[in-house]
């Protein structure tokens, strides 16, 4: 059985974000012929380290540049390239550093190929992070589980070169726990190996976890819900009728071939809020039924599952009789309880005042109908209901004057 | 282990990445396609010839947090992307290590040669898109273009047309919780706008009231770009699967946390700008504006309070 993960690796959606683009971008261009480069998509992870969790924060494409000769590492990484890179990304964001490396396949495994590669990298960072990426995942609800897998490499220990082999037999679609993974390092002479063993770093799979920033989580909403798929339509700058002029307006959304919809933001912001707790409700379903299977003897004990599970119901109720929590909370309620009603004390005020205006316009116009009528735009452009009323008296005036009663003017 | 296994094992095989057929179109850089359409520079005929801008998903969320990390200071960047007919697509942002002052009508040298040397290492890399125009926040006020951004961008259109401004708003952005960006162009000089139905007479947002003169004057100097976001056939499917870990984020905000300091700072300015109507001196300040304002304070409030119940009946207790 496969020891279990010691570490974990936080990653960042924009991180996945950059290399699905990168995947995309290579694969266009070596469709259309027009790629210069090798069609390898790598690229280097930038993040921190911390004890025994890694975050990765950002990520930049390699390049790699095809060695004469083949043999066993046909690809070379451009250290120049490199290096002048790391140094640009510095300046931008001191606090990254160079902690491992992406490279995209057909699956989540570590192939013969990557590992080579992935030496080159260790001499550049002995524990960098492998980060397999699988561009060929199913959708639908049959994968739940992000395509991709992070390894950690350990420092180098005496390893049977049978080990190393095994791995690099059959690359089957088993989950990656039966396979222990191995990477050659350089040995060091002086120190004595027994035969068939050589220095290797053990590959371990990191558990993987997403986190955002404030910004970010906003623009990954916007990419999941707002943004639409590349059309040519699109590309063409095509719009059929409903959506020529429109601006994109906090608030709307003008979709094709449906007017213009007015979506409030308070129903958008409760549908995502909806969504989210709908997305716990099933993972806390799965759960349940795991625990009563593993009551009635279906599945197997797991105390480490089983000690998530009390964890989280003893923790729950988060906050209870916490006199400053109460407090705080009552003086949230208050603020918003206030503001609302000062909204709606500034719109009445504002009824309030159209109507007085309007009522002014009506007596005043009623009260000297018999005169000509006087231009009452004093107020200002910017009610428009008192040029209509006015005018409206205006025709008033004019026929009273046409009756012959100008002369008091 | 054989070296042409190796190599078959580990190249990118395309039939893997879904690419839809526009996928192509537009994530693959064809220079010759591209000056040809330029050849002709049909904006010299037509100053409104750009109507339109698609911004990829990378870009946006770039430059986004970009404009974030700044911030209470306005920070810039370049784009970088290609045209399409009239449209112009974003396809990369990058963020240039310029500190944001009063004065940016030049940018400075050292960042004239990190974009150059960025451009260069892009180019190496793979990218091949040019610079199709620039970004810049303005924390706090608005998504329209100061007098000085509006001079820039006319030295920018002279020069290296096609080129587009862009400006985030980071502060509205987390306190409604939508992105907030515009796109412009301005016109060359001595053009008349025509009053068309894109200038709003009251603008589709209220801009602070310190602020509100320099918005007035060159309002009319320049045009907003209808603005559409587009992701890769890649970037959906893996949406998907991200939302599934992702959701935790949505539930775990604070609205009322995060935009405390803001909510309060435009409660106040709408009491000034209240005082200023009610004193009769309308210049800029409309009653529209000021329901509209109040409205949308409350109704960020509020959905900060709904996000404060929901957490509170989840996992508070009774």
């Amino acid at each position: 059985m496969a020891s279990r993960t010691s570490g974990t690796v936080v990653v960042h959606p924009l991180v996945l974000l950059n290399i699905s683009e990168h995947t995309t971008r290579t694969a266009a261009q070596s469709k259309a012929g027009s790629l210069t480069n090798a069609p390898l998509v790598c690229g280097a992870l930038l993040g921190r380290q911390l004890e025994n969790q890694a975050e990765v924060f950002l990520s930049f494409e390699l390049k790699f540049n095809a060695r004469d000769g083949g043999g066993p590492a046909p690809y070379e990484l451009d250290d120049s390239h490199f290096l002048t890179r790391m140094d640009q990304m510095k300046q931008i964001f001191p606090e990254d550093e160079f902690i491992g490396w992406y490279v995209v396949g057909s699956s989540i495994q570590v192939t013969p190929g990557i590992a080579v590669l992935h030496q080159q990298i260790m001499r550049a960072l002995p524990t960098a992070l492998l980060l397999v990426f699988d561009a060929a995942f199913e959708t639908g609800d049959g994968g739940a589980a992000l395509p991709l897998a992070v390894y950690d490499t350990l420092p180098p220990t005496r390893v049977e070169r049978v080990k190393l082999q095994q791995n690099f037999g059959a690359v089957s679609n088993e989950s990656t726990a039966a396979v222990d993974y191995y990477v050659e390092s350089a040995s060091d002479d002086a120190i004595p190996l027994e035969i068939d063993t050589v220095w290797a770093s053990h590959l371990v799979p990191l558990r993987i976890s997403i986190d955002s920033g404030e910004a970010e989580r906003v623009a990954i909403e916007h990419v999941a819900h707002v943004s639409r798929p590349t059309t040519m339509e699109i590309m063409l700058g095509e719009e059929s009728v409903g959506g020529a002029s429109s601006m994109v307006v906090a608030g709307q959304e003008s979709e094709q071939n449906v007017p213009v919809v007015l979506t409030s933001r308070m129903a958008t912001f409760l549908s995502s809020q909806r969504n989210a707790v709908d997305m716990l409700y099933r993972d806390i379903t799965v759960l349940k039924a795991y625990v009563g299977e593993v009551i009635s003897g279906e599945a197997p004990f797991d105390p480490e599952i089983m000690q998530l599970v009390q964890r989280m119901l003893c923790n729950r109720p988060v906050v209870q009789n916490d006199e400053m929590f109460d407090l705080a909370m009552m003086q949230e309620e208050t603020n918003f309880h206030m503001t609302a009603y000062l909204a709606n004390i500034t719109t009445t005020a504002s009824v309030v005042r159209n109507l007085a205006l309007r009522s002014n316009a009506a007596l005043s116009a009623a009260r000297n109908k018999h005169q000509p009528y006087v231009n009452t735009n004093r107020e200002g452009g910017m009610y428009d209901g008192s040029s209509g009323m006015s005018s409206m008296f205006g025709g008033g005036g004019r026929h009273a004057r046409q009756r012959g009663f100008g002369h008091f003017r | 282990m054989d070296a042409a296994d190796a190599l078959k094992l580990f190249e990118l095989d395309n039939n893997i990445v879904p690419l839809s057929a526009s996928d192509e179109k537009v994530y693959c850089y064809d220079g010759q396609l591209q000056s040809d359409q330029l050849d002709q520079r049909p904006w010299r005929a037509d100053p409104r010839y750009y109507r339109k801008v698609e911004i990829s998903s990378i870009a946006l969320v770039k430059m986004v947090m970009h404009a974030r990390s700044g911030g209470d200071i306005e920070v810039m960047g370049l784009m970088l992307g290609k045209v399409v007919g009239q449209t112009m697509v974003v396809l990369d942002a990058f963020a240039l290590p310029v500190e944001g002052t009063e004065t940016r009508v030049n940018a400075h040298h050292e960042s004239y040669e990190y974009m150059v040397q960025y451009l260069e290492q892009c180019q190496a890399a793979g990218r091949q898109e040019p610079v199709i125009g620039w970004y810049h926040s303005h924390p706090g006020y608005g998504c329209w273009l100061s007098g000085i951004d509006v001079e820039t961008q006319m030295l920018n259109q002279k020069f290296q047309e096609p080129f587009l401004a862009v400006v985030i708003d980071p502060k509205r952005t987390m306190s409604a919780g939508k992105v907030d960006l515009g796109a412009f162009r301005s016109f060359p000089e001595g053009h008349i706008a025509a009053k068309s139905q894109d200038t709003d007479s009251d603008g589709f947002q209220s801009v602070p009231l310190n602020k509100i003169e320099d918005f007035g004057v060159h309002a009319d100097k320049y045009y907003p770009l209808d603005v559409g976001y587009f992701k890769s056939s890649l970037d959906q499917r893996l949406m998907e699967r991200l939302w599934r870990k992702h959701w935790v984020s949505t539930l775990s905000q604070s609205p009322l946390i995060t935009n405390g300091e803001f909510t309060t700072l435009k409660m106040l300015e709408l009491a000034e700008k209240i005082n200023i109507f009610s004193k009769d001196a309308k210049k800029n300040v409309s009653a529209g504006q000021i329901i509209r304002e109040s409205d949308a304070i409350a109704e960020e409030v509020s959905q900060g309070y709904a996000s404060n119940m929901i957490k509170k009946r989840l996992f508070g207790g009774t």
